[in-house]
C-alpha cells in the first residue's frame, strides 16, 4: 500500500509539472515582438498634388506596413507660429478620394516664426493611430491653410533630389518626394516627413479587448431584461495560419438571480442555466490580422462575468499538449465583469472577490525583482506579507514557461525517450494537411469513355462541416454545441477510469490477491 | 521565486546528467521509409478529418492523454524501477 501511495504521489507530481502552467492562469504564451530594426520597411509616396486636395496642404502617405504610429513630424512653413494646430490623418478610398478622419493629433504648438520654415520640424503626437499595410492615408491640417495665407508644407532639404524619410532610428530614401501644390502660388517644394514608430507592435495571437468592459453597468431602464452588446477584437499572427483556432465566449450569471423559463439559452440565465457559451470561431485559421466580432445578447438584470478565450493548443481535461510543440501553445483568457440593470448583494460580493483575486494574480508576472524586494522588506513603507509570500512561493508564469522549455529542450528531446517525445509532438500538433484529391479515368470504352472524375475529399469534408453547422436547435445551438460537452464527459470519465484502474490494478483483483498473500 | 529556483536547479541538474545523450529531432527511417514524415502527414490528414467529425477528434485527444500517461509511467519506471506502479500493461 505504501508503494502504491509513493508512486501515486510521484505520478501526481510529474503530472503537476504539466498542469502547473495551466493552473497559473495558463500564461504560457508564444510571444513574438517585432524588433525595431525590422519595423523600418516603410515607404512613403508623395504624389504630385494637382489631382487631389488642391487648396489643401497635405501628403498622401502610402503605407506598406502594419503598425502603430506614435508621432508624425513635418517640415512646416512658419505662418503658424504660436498657433496650436491639429494634424489630421484621413482614410482614403481608391487612389485619390479622401474620406473620413482616421485620427487627429493631440495638438502641437509650433516654435519660432521662420518664413520658409527651414529646419522647422514640428511633431504631432498621436494616440492609437494604426496604419494598415498597402493603404493610403491623407495627412493634412486645415488649420494650416487659414485665412488664405500662403501656407504649405516645406521640406528642410528643399531642392534636394531625394529627400529622406525618417522612420524610427533608420532612414529610407525615397524618390520624387514632391509636395502637393498648395493652390495659392503654384509652388512645389520638396517635402520631408518623419514618422516615428509608436509602442512596440504586439503581433501575438491574442484577444485584444472585448465589450462589455470590466466594471461596466448596462442601463436597461428598469426593465427585467436588456440588450447587451458583445464586441470582441482579436489578432491572429501569420504564423498561426493553418493551425486550429478556437475563440470562445462564456457568460456566467454570477448571482444566479434570474429565474429560468425552463430553457437554457441567451434569453435565460436561470438557476439551472447560469452559464451560456458560444463559439465565435472554431476551425483552421486561414488569414492573419485583426478580427472583429460583434453581436447582441438579451440578458436578465443581474451580475455577470464574461470570459473570452482564444486557444490554438490541443487542450483536453486541462492538459495543454501544446507544451511539447516547438512554438508552444496559445491560451489567452480574459475576464470582464459587468452588471445589467441592478445588481445583487451576492453578485457584488462574488464579483469583488473575483476582481481582487484576478488582479492579484495578474500583477505577478509584471512584478520586478526590485518590487519583490520592496514588498518583502519590513522596513519599507509598502511592506505586504500577503504579496511577499505570494511572490516568494507562487511561481512566475513566464519564469515557469522558460523552465519548462529548458526541460523540454534539454531533457525530453534526449534519446531514447526523445523518440516518445517526438511522437507526442507529432500527434499533438495542430497543423492540418489537405487531403489528397482522387482522380478516376473511365478509360477509352463505354458511355463514360475518357471521362475523368476528380474527387476532393477536403471539399466534401468542408461541405459536411458547414451542413452540420447549419443544423441548429430552437436556441441556435448546433449539434456540436449540444453534444460536445457530453462526448467530452464520456471520454474524460473513460480516461480517468482507465488510468485509475491501471494504477490500482482493480481489473487484476490486486486487493484480493494481496489479501490472499496476507492469509497464506 | 523559491519554487522557480528549485525547479530551475532540478532541471539544470537533470539536463547536465543527460547532456551527453544525442538529441532526437525526427523519428528514424525504417528500411528507407520516412516514418517521421509519414506520421506528420498522416496526423495532418487526421486533424483535417477531425474538423468535421469532431467526436473522433475528442477520442483522439483522449488517446493522446492516455499515451502521455504511459510515457510518464515509463519515465518513472526508468528512474525508480520496481517502485513504479506495477499494475496494468506497462
Amino acid at each position: 500500500m505504501r508503494k502504491l501511495k509513493t508512486t501515486g504521489i510521484l505520478i501526481v507530481g510529474v503530472l503537476s509539472l504539466f498542469l502547473l502552467p495551466v493552473a497559473v492562469r495558463a500564461e504560457v504564451l508564444y510571444s513574438h515582438t517585432i524588433p525595431l530594426a525590422d519595423r523600418t520597411s516603410l515607404v512613403a509616396s508623395y504624389l504630385a498634388g494637382n489631382d487631389i486636395g488642391q487648396g489643401l496642404s497635405g501628403y498622401i502617405f502610402h503605407s506598406n506596413f502594419t503598425g502603430s504610429v506614435g508621432s508624425i513630424c513635418l517640415g512646416l512653413d512658419a505662418y503658424t507660429s504660436s498657433e496650436s494646430i491639429v494634424l489630421d490623418v484621413y482614410n482614403m478610398t481608391g487612389e485619390f478620394t479622401i474620406t473620413t478622419i482616421l485620427k487627429s493629433s493631440s495638438g502641437v504648438v509650433l516654435g519660432t516664426k521662420d518664413w520658409y520654415g527651414a529646419n522647422q520640424m514640428s511633431c504631432f503626437d498621436f494616440t492609437d493611430l494604426v496604419f494598415a499595410s498597402s493603404t493610403r492615408y491623407y495627412i493634412a491640417s486645415n488649420n494650416l491653410n487659414y485665412s488664405g495665407k500662403d501656407v504649405f508644407w516645406y521640406g528642410k532639404e528643399y531642392g534636394v533630389a531625394n529627400d529622406v524619410l525618417y522612420v524610427g532610428s533608420s532612414d529610407v530614401t525615397i524618390t520624387n518626394p514632391e509636395i502637393l501644390d498648395d493652390g495659392a502660388d503654384n509652388k512645389k517644394s520638396k517635402g520631408i516627413i518623419e514618422i516615428n514608430s509608436g509602442p512596440a507592435i504586439n503581433t501575438t495571437t491574442r484577444i485584444i479587448d472585448f465589450d462589455p468592459q470590466d466594471g461596466e453597468v448596462i442601463n436597461i431602464g428598469g426593465a427585467a431584461t436588456g440588450t447587451v452588446p458583445f464586441n470582441l477584437h482579436a489578432y491572429i499572427n501569420e504564423d498561426d495560419i493553418g493551425n486550429f483556432l478556437s475563440i470562445k465566449v462564456i457568460f456566467r450569471n454570477v448571482d444566479q438571480n434570474s429565474l429560468a423559463n425552463g430553457t437554457c439559452g441567451p434569453l435565460d440565465f436561470g438557476l439551472m442555466c447560469s452559464r451560456y457559451s458560444f463559439d465565435l470561431f472554431r476551425g483552421i485559421a486561414t488569414t492573419s490580422g485583426d478580427f472583429l466580432f460583434s453581436s447582441t445578447t438579451i440578458m436578465a438584470k443581474g451580475n455577470y462575468r464574461v470570459e473570452a478565450s482564444l486557444d490554438t493548443a490541443t487542450t483536453f481535461l486541462g492538459v495543454n499538449l501544446g507544451f511539447f510543440t516547438s512554438l508552444g501553445a496559445i491560451s489567452d483568457v480574459k475576464n470582464h465583469q459587468f452588471i445589467v440593470g441592478s445588481s445583487t448583494f451576492i453578485g457584488n460580493l462574488s464579483q469583488t472577490i473575483f476582481s481582487q483575486t484576478d488582479s492579484f494574480f495578474a500583477s505577478l508576472p509584471a512584478t520586478t525583482t526590485s518590487a519583490l524586494a520592496a514588498q518583502c522588506n519590513p522596513l519599507a513603507g509598502n511592506f505586504g506579507i500577503r504579496e511577499c509570500m505570494a511572490f516568494l512561493f507562487i511561481p512566475d508564469a513566464n519564469a515557469l514557461k522558460n523552465t519548462f522549455e529548458q526541460f523540454r529542450d534539454g531533457v525530453l528531446v534526449k534519446a531514447p525517450w526523445g523518440y516518445l517525445t517526438r511522437f507526442v509532438v507529432i500527434i499533438s500538433a495542430t497543423t492540418t494537411t489537405a487531403l489528397p484529391d482522387i482522380s478516376y479515368n473511365f478509360g477509352p470504352k463505354g458511355p463514360l469513355a475518357n471521362v475523368v472524375w476528380n474527387i476532393s475529399p477536403s471539399d466534401m469534408l468542408a461541405g459536411g462541416a458547414s451542413l452540420l453547422a447549419s443544423t441548429t436547435d430552437h436556441n441556435g445551438n448546433t449539434i456540436r454545441d449540444v453534444l460536445e460537452p457530453l462526448v467530452k464527459l464520456i471520454v474524460g470519465l473513460a480516461l480517468v477510469f482507465g488510468i485509475v484502474t491501471d494504477l490500482t490494478g482493480s481489473h487484476g483483483n490486486s486487493f484480493r490477491n494481496d489479501r490472499n498473500k496476507g492469509m497464506s | 521565486m523559491i519554487i522557480t529556483l528549485l525547479l530551475n536547479i532540478l532541471v539544470l541538474v537533470v539536463a547536465v546528467i543527460f547532456s551527453w545523450l544525442p538529441d532526437v529531432t525526427t523519428l528514424p527511417a525504417l528500411l528507407n521509409y520516412d516514418i517521421d514524415g509519414a506520421l506528420v502527414t498522416g496526423v495532418g490528414y487526421a486533424k483535417t478529418f477531425f474538423i468535421t467529425f469532431w467526436p473522433l477528434g475528442i477520442l483522439f485527444q483522449g488517446f493522446t492523454i492516455l499515451m502521455l500517461y504511459y510515457v510518464i509511467k515509463i519515465i518513472l519506471r526508468f528512474f525508480i524501477g520496481h517502485r513504479a506502479p506495477s499494475h496494468g500493461s506497462n
